[in-house]
Formats: structure tokens, C-alpha cells, sequence
């Protein structure tokens, strides 16, 4: 089977670790000085496309990612945990924040520029849970997809995926070239030897500011936030002896 | 159940069942419990279907306690398959592990230089000792001592030593393991002192078995 080019996309994230606080203004979360790392569900894609090339079944695995300068850093751990070349398609700080959909746009055209065969994207970032720029990335390509991906095998031409749904497993076989979002269980990361960070530093990053690949202006984004705030402190509880005395509670605070 | 091509059964303790029951009692009074902590510090139950982020243990009470009690496992039972052991009361808590028993994730904020392991934050900490930071040749990992009680010597996780990568020297060129590591404005000559333990270690390892028969 003829060896194939993989772009992988990946997302500079807060933490999973990190207690997230709303910052003053409502509109967006404190980021200043907080953690920052690869989007735990972009790395399990990019660990599927590496053990994809350490198979022979992909020759180059090239991983990009849309954001500002710091995104750099998750570029250059995807380079250590695997990826031959990066891209990241640079957008100015201070910018409005970039969803999914201006995501999928520059992925498009970065596709354009690259003639992959096969993208994958994690299912989902740990901050927003769109779980939507998989999606619209294969609308506007056109080409195949299969989200929630947690085992995969390529066959000639196509690739056939077993997909986690909420009602069990589907299993698809999808014709190249095909977009694929990756689930938790796809795979387990790999760890990033010291050799292997220091061979990434001599991996290619390129920088493409985003109005140079769209090659005209951005479009501004459609969303706007109107609030965000941090869920209700939890109330105590009460304990009560048995069901009866249960319902009489329920009945006599109105909610029965 | 049919497979995909790609798909291979892993036999081994991993596999769910044969070898041990959680929560089994070999004898009154006593039970058992099996664990494995993988190479970023997270702890789940050994036969958990799905290891990450969402699934391991997060009780930070839990971990402390889990992670002060452990120790070689020379009970008799499992010795080979779950080389540690952490006891409560009773009970005895089996733990393999992908690569050793403590993972350090980061250092405590402020200037405590503090370094934290198995993800209980400041309740399981080592103090930072830059000279000793080791890469190991065999496996290019990065490691740091530990307890001796859980063997010495802990893997430092991927993240951290990703962060940490830019301070390595190499006087010897970047083919060879690093000799120096940059710290606080000082220069620290790497001691490589874990590299015996390591290699130890190594020789000890047999992570594949399987295990076929149950004790009863």
C-alpha cells in the first residue's frame, strides 16, 4: 500500500490539572501564568499518526496547530512524541478567540496546501468541548469523516474506523482521504525520550501568519460571549431515616 | 466479537479476570486489591478498561496514603506480576507499574523546591536534588530519587521533562546523555549516582508475564 501524508491538528490547552477561575469581566478565564499544555485528545491523535508511520503504513506525519506564538510549545512536544515537520498558522495575541469554525477554515486551507490523506483532530478540546471543528473541516473538504474514533486500521484506499457512540460501537469504512476525530481509547501516549526532544529541536516549525494562508482577512468570528461564570457552590445535604420521610421532605420544600 | 485486523489481545495481568478477583480474600478478614500506575504518575485499578486522565484515581487523601505505605512487595503472593505493595490494615493493595513506582509531575510553586509525585500535590514530595537527575541510556528517560522504601529511584513524567529539556548541557555532544543541568542561575555536573539502581532495575524487569494460574 503506497505510504500516505497525516495532518495531525492540535490545540494549546489549559491544564486538566488546573482549577480554572472566570477572570474579572465574565468574559473569558484567567490564563495569565496558568498552565498550559497539548489538548489531551490532540495528543492521542498524534500518537495514532506517529505509530501509523513507525508501521509503514504513513511516511509523513505533519502536525499543525491555529493560535498565537505560544503555541509553539505544543508544536514542539508534538515533535518530540513523533511528528516529522510542524506548521503553526499564526494569529496575533489579543484577538478574538478563535471557535471551531475559524479553526476548520484555516485547516481547510492548509489541507489545500499540504494534500494530505488523512487529517486527524482530537474529538474535542478540554476547554470548550465544541467537539465540532472535525466536523466541519470534512463539510467543507468534502470528504469523508469518523468522530469518536478508538480503533483504527488503514486498508488500501480507505481506512476503516470503530466509532464510540452513547448506544455502543459502530464500525465504518471510510474511502480516502478522510477526516477522523480521535476518542480517549484509541490509544495510550507515548512517553518523549530525552533524545527524542532533542531531535525535535531541529525538527522544521514554520510560522504562516493566518491572513497569508486564507490569503485575505480573517473573517470575524460569528459568536459572541455574553457571560461566563463559575457553576453554584455545592449546597450540604440532609439525611433523612427512611423513603417516607424522604417523600414528606420532598412534598414539604414543594418539589413533589 | 469481531476484530479489527489492528487488534491484539494483550495477555497479562491486564487482562480482565484470570489471576485475581478484586477485593479478593485469600484468607478472613483480609483482601486484596490490584493496581497499576502508568508513566504520567496516574494510578488506576489494574483492570480498568480504560486508563487516562478521567479514570485514575484523583483523591489526593487517597494517593498520599496509598503512595506512603508502599513498599517491594515480599508477601509471597504476586510477587513477579505486581512487584509493590501497599498495605491498609489488612488489605493489601498490589501495584504494577509502567515504569516505576513513583512518577514526579511538577514542582511546588513558590520556593520550596519541592518536587511532587503521583498527584497529591504537596502531601507526596522529595526534595529537588538537580545533580542527581538522570538519563537513563537504555530507555532516554529522565529520572530522580525517590523514597528507597518504593525503590530509590521515580521517573520524572514526559511533561516535565519536556519543560525541563532546555536546561540539559552536553559537553560530550548530544549523542551522549547530558552532563550538566542549569538551575537557578547554577550550573549543577549531573552525578548519574541513579544509574546503578536503574540498571538494576532493568535486569530485574520481566513486565510480560502472564498469569496463568490463580492462588486459591
Amino acid at each position: 500500500m503506497a505510504p500516505l501524508k497525516v495532518l495531525v491538528g492540535v490545540k494549546r490547552v489549559i491544564d486538566f490539572a488546573v482549577k480554572v477561575r472566570v477572570a474579572p469581566g465574565g468574559q473569558g478565564v484567567q490564563e495569565q501564568g496558568v498552565k498550559h499544555s497539548l489538548n489531551p485528545f490532540c495528543e492521542i491523535a498524534l500518537e495514532e499518526a506517529v505509530r501509523l508511520r513507525e508501521k509503514g503504513d504513513a511516511a509523513e506525519v505533519v502536525v499543525a496547530s491555529v493560535g498565537t506564538r505560544q503555541s509553539q510549545e505544543v508544536l514542539r512536544t508534538a515533535l518530540a512524541l513523533g511528528a516529522d515537520r510542524a506548521v503553526l498558522v499564526e494569529v496575533p495575541p489579543g484577538g478574538p478567540a478563535l471557535g471551531p469554525r475559524e479553526v476548520a477554515a484555516a485547516l481547510s486551507r492548509l489541507v489545500a496546501r499540504e494534500s494530505p490523506h488523512l487529517v486527524l483532530l482530537g474529538k474535542q478540546a478540554i476547554d470548550d468541548d465544541c467537539n465540532q471543528t472535525g466536523q466541519l473541516l470534512a463539510a467543507a473538504l468534502d470528504w469523508a469523516q469518523g468522530t469518536f474514533v478508538s480503533r483504527l486500521a488503514l486498508e488500501a484506499g480507505a481506512v476503516r474506523v470503530q466509532r464510540e457512540l452513547d448506544g455502543g460501537l459502530e464500525t465504518l469504512r471510510l474511502r480516502l482521504p478522510a477526516v477522523l476525530s480521535a476518542d480517549l481509547r484509541l490509544n495510550q501516549p507515548r512517553y518523549a525520550s530525552l533524545p527524542s526532544i532533542m531531535k525535535a529541536k531541529k525538527k522544521p516549525l514554520e510560522l504562516l501568519p493566518l491572513p497569508e494562508l486564507l490569503g485575505c482577512p480573517p473573517a470575524p468570528p460569528r459568536l459572541r460571549v455574553l457571560r461566563l461564570e463559575e457553576p453554584p457552590g455545592r449546597q450540604g445535604g440532609q439525611r433523612v431515616e427512611n423513603v417516607a420521610a424522604l417523600l414528606e421532605r420532598l412534598a414539604a420544600a414543594g418539589r413533589i | 466479537m469481531r476484530l479489527l485486523p489492528a487488534l491484539r489481545l494483550r495477555p497479562g495481568p491486564s487482562a480482565a479476570a484470570p489471576g485475581y478477583r478484586q477485593g479478593q480474600r485469600p484468607e478472613p478478614r483480609t483482601r486484596e486489591y490490584f493496581y497499576y500506575l502508568d508513566h504520567q504518575g496516574q494510578l488506576f485499578l489494574d483492570d480498568t478498561k480504560v486508563k487516562n486522565f478521567i479514570t485514575c484515581f484523583k483523591d489526593v487523601a487517597f494517593l498520599s496514603f496509598f503512595f506512603k505505605q508502599l513498599e517491594q512487595n515480599r508477601s509471597g503472593r504476586y510477587e513477579a506480576e505486581f512487584p509493590f505493595l501497599s498495605r491498609c490494615g489488612r488489605e493489601r493493595n498490589f501495584l504494577r507499574c509502567d515504569d516505576r513506582p513513583v512518577v514526579f509531575t511538577h514542582l511546588l510553586p513558590g520556593d520550596s523546591r519541592l518536587l511532587s509525585y503521583c498527584g497529591a500535590g504537596e502531601r507526596l514530595v522529595v526534595p529537588f536534588q538537580p545533580e542527581k537527575l538522570t538519563v537513563f541510556p537504555e530507555n532516554g528517560r529522565l529520572y530522580h530519587p525517590a523514597p528507597a522504601k518504593s525503590g530509590g529511584v521515580g521517573l520524572v513524567r514526559s511533561a516535565l521533562a519536556l519543560e525541563w529539556s532546555s536546561r540539559f548541557q552536553y559537553e560530550h555532544g548530544q549523542e551522549q546523555p547530558p552532563t550538566h543541568f542549569l538551575w537557578e542561575g547554577r550550573s549543577y555536573r549531573l552525578t548519574e549516582e541513579l544509574l546503578p539502581l536503574l540498571w538494576a532495575g532493568s535486569a530485574r524487569e520481566c513486565s510480560d508475564i502472564p498469569i496463568s494460574t490463580c492462588p486459591t
